[in-house]
């Protein structure tokens, strides 16, 4: 049999599984019983950090080969477990949902789909296991950078590729701490910084103390936290909506009245009338950006005006400070007011070209839509099967065989995951078109209500055309974590609420651990150690990257929480960089004996510098210090988290010619 | 091709063979090259077709893939080459 299985893995995930649904059910009681919901959300939080820091402590370690492989003898079964928790993420396993939901199967025309998602993030480790795991597995590494250095006999590529590695795990990880500090705060009612700096108290626990080996572990009881906390949501919103459990069937079943909807919303006069308006104000934000000293100047005399015509009327202060939030007033800086213009003009963008079901009006020929799904499968499938974190995960198992077979219970255990995400999208929109749109702004449904008012909202409806009544152009979804009202949405019990979250706090966990320890064992082992102590004795590496670790953990923290974070665009970005620093070196280092170190090199700057010119040229800050537009810097009108595909062509050109061309000269 | 050994954990020393890719790999790459853009094909050519997004797209395919991965890890020979 391809897969075989010992006892010991399957004891792990059934004794993981009955835990956590006897824990649910206990948690029912309790909620029905009417001990508070925080109480009951909290004991989630609670619960997994304690459990994740408990098995790190259990875990730990100094012997080098455990706390960098694991020992190099995990079962395929655990190590597949691993890997798919390593890989869902923040963005996969609580936005993918969302991103359905909101832009639909194949895009509005001008951006892709979901689609594009959902094939680009499974397939790529089709290309992990077809092309890298054994390979990498056989070489006995502890890095990706280490494995190159030592394919192509040179302290140069190991440096540069260290540094690719920290760079891309680097963008990933600030993504995943924002998510942790979203999905702990929302949890535990603690502020968003305080959030943060809870969770990775469990990461610290677990990846510091333990290393790789306590990771394998954490991450295979991760793994079914996000599994059953996935699957048992879909198949109560499907028991909720349809009136049994098989979440596919019950989105077949509920397609059909969502498309009829559709049409009739499409169809609905007020709804074009919001869109008119919508149009009118994007149009209106074009001119204050092409002149905005006299916007501001226009703007920040009505604002006086309107204020004092507030406190003339004995407006409440809530009035008055909502007049005073204009940014033409509040905003000092001509910088930081046409970047809020831009994020104004943007959100009423997506309000209009959003799909109503699940695809764009019936757009024929060629468009960019398209191109961008296509640029974007490719992207993030080669990043999947080229990031560094997923890779080192070959090195954990005993054989090539094993390093294959585990990548196959990864993919099965994501397309699980997959599977209910889009069906559980499907589910959702249902409620969104048949309870939301068209309910009068004085009688929302009370999940509407819950998911604007709390304070990590999920839902804003702004009334365009002054109706009274809301449109579907009038809602805004937050994508990124939208999932994390289904049980409001959905009116089933609070637990779920607390089970989701505590799925997607391990999805967060799970993969800032893999990138921790990536970043910090690349930091020690491959600069530090190389250059500096090449002979250090074993203990002392263990220590550093055990403080490295910690140090890059906290400046991660630092970083997400003084800035807005866009989990989706970041994590996009990082699958990019990644493709396009590794994936040529990879493929051309592993299958072509020609390659040598000037190939390496070049391929990993092209590629590298390619994609990064392409992400910050057309950077909104870059754009607006600049003086750019995007029809200047966008090539074929492709967005910038595709930049990959110019940067994996690049890398492999560049590396092919560089070894040529020096194996020539030599 | 013979590698330096990592002085932190291995003290052996592993060699990597630099060979051809395995004819499954290569007819399993090629498969997911086809499945891929045959089924955005599909989804672009029938934009209206939301059934066919969801159960082909969305729930088919991924189990596809995993069908193609458990068949492009059989059996694999060292000679097995695409070549």
């Amino acid at each position: 049999m391809m897969l075989r299985l010992k006892s010991w893995p399957w004891r792990l995930l059934l004794v993981g599984f009955a835990g956590l649904l006897l824990l649910t059910l206990l948690l029912l009681v309790a909620d029905f019983a009417g001990v508070p919901k925080g109480v009951v959300n909290g004991f989630f939080l609670v619960a997994s950090i304690i459990g994740y820091a408990l098995i790190g402590m259990f875990c730990r370690t100094t012997v080098p080969e455990e706390y960098f492989v694991a020992g190099r003898n995990i079962s395929a079964p655990l190590n597949g477990m691993a890997t798919a928790a390593d890989w869902l993420s923040a963005a996969s396993f609580i936005g993918l949902t969302g991103l359905l939901l909101s832009d639909g199967f194949v895009g509005d025309g001008q951006h892709p789909g979901g689609l594009a998602y959902l094939l680009g993030w499974t397939g790529g480790f089709c290309l992990l296991g077809f092309l890298f795991a054994a390979k990498l597995n056989l070489s006995q590494s502890i890095t990706i950078p280490d494995f190159l250095g030592r394919r192509f006999d040179s302290a140069a590529v190991r440096w540069l590729a260290a540094w690719g590695a920290i760079l891309c795990s680097s963008v990933y990880l600030v993504a995943q701490i924002y998510g942790i500090g979203l999905v702990a705060s929302m949890l535990s009612g603690l502020t968003f910084e305080l959030g943060v700096f809870l969770a990775l108290g469990g990461i610290l626990l677990c990846s510091f103390l333990g290393g790789m080996r306590a990771v394998t572990w954490t991450q295979g009881v991760q793994c079914v936290v996000i599994v059953v906390s996935m699957v048992v949501l879909s198949m109560a919103v499907s028991l909720k909506t349809q009136g049994h459990p098989f979440v596919t069937v019950a989105a077949v079943q509920s397609l059909p009245l969502i498309q009829e909807r559709a049409k009739q919303i499409e169809a609905d006069p007020a709804e074009q009338s919001t869109r008119e308006v919508i149009r009118l104000r994007m149009s209106n934000l074009d001119t204050k950006m092409a002149d905005p000293l006299y916007a501001r100047e226009i703007e920040r005399q009505t604002v006086v005006r309107q204020v004092a015509r507030a406190k003339a009327d004995n407006a409440t202060l809530r009035e008055i400070q909502k007049l005073e939030s204009n940014p033409a007033w509040r905003e000092t800086s001509m910088d930081r007011l046409i970047s809020a213009w831009q994020v104004e003009r943007e959100v009423l963008a997506q309000g209009i070209y959003r799909p109503v079901g699940f695809q764009a009006p019936q757009s024929s020929g060629w468009n960019q839509g398209l191109s961008n799904s296509l640029a974007l499968v490719v992207c993030l499938m080669l990043g999947t099967a080229a990031l560094p974190h997923i890779l080192v995960r070959s090195y954990t198992t005993a054989t090539p065989a094993d390093a294959e077979r585990s990548v196959v219970w990864a993919l099965g255990i994501i397309v699980l995951v997959y599977l209910c995400a889009s069906s559980l999208a499907v589910l959702l929109k249902s409620y969104v078109l048949t309870e939301l749109v068209g309910s009068h702004l004085d009688q929302l449904p009370d999940w509407a209500d819950r998911l604007k008012l709390r304070k990590l909202a999920l839902l804003s409806i702004q009334d365009y055309n002054n109706d009274g009544i809301v449109q579907f152009a009038d809602i805004r979804l937050f994508n990124d974590y939208l999932v994390l009202g289904v049980p409001e949405m959905t009116h089933i019990s609070s637990v779920f609420t607390g089970l989701l979250a505590a799925g997607a706090l391990a999805a967060a966990l799970s993969t800032a651990d893999g990138l921790l320890l990536t970043i910090s064992n690349a930091l020690a082992q491959d600069l530090y150690f190389q250059t500096a102590a090449p002979n250090a004795p074993s203990l002392r590496r263990v220590m550093l990257s055990k403080i490295l670790l910690m140090v890059v953990a906290l400046l991660a923290a630092w970083f997400a929480t003084n800035r807005p974070v866009s989990i989706l665009f970041s994590v996009t970005c990082a699958f990019s960089l990644a493709a396009a620093t590794f994936f040529p070196v990879l493929l051309l280092g592993i299958y072509w004996r020609g390659m040598n170190r000037v190939g390496a090199l070049l391929a990993m700057v092209s590629g590298l510098a390619l994609s990064l010119y392409y992400i910050g040229a057309n950077h909104p800050w870059v754009q607006m210090r600049l003086h750019l537009q995007a029809s200047e810097t966008l090539w074929f009108g492709l967005d910038p988290v595709c930049a990959g595909v110019f940067g994996v062509p690049a890398g492999l050109l560049f590396g092919f010619i560089g070894s040529k061309l020096s194996s020539i000269k030599n | 091709m013979h590698l330096r050994p990592t002085a932190a954990v291995s003290e052996a020393s592993p060699t990597i063979e630099v060979t051809a890719l395995p004819s499954r790999s290569f007819w399993g790459v090629v498969g997911l090259v086809v499945l891929t853009v045959g089924s955005l094909g599909l989804a672009w050519l029938f934009p209206d077709n939301t059934m066919f997004h969801f159960l082909w797209v969305t729930q088919a395919v991924p189990l596809l893939y995993f069908w193609l991965i458990c068949w492009g890890i059989q059996t694999r020979h060292p000679n097995d080459a695409a070549s």
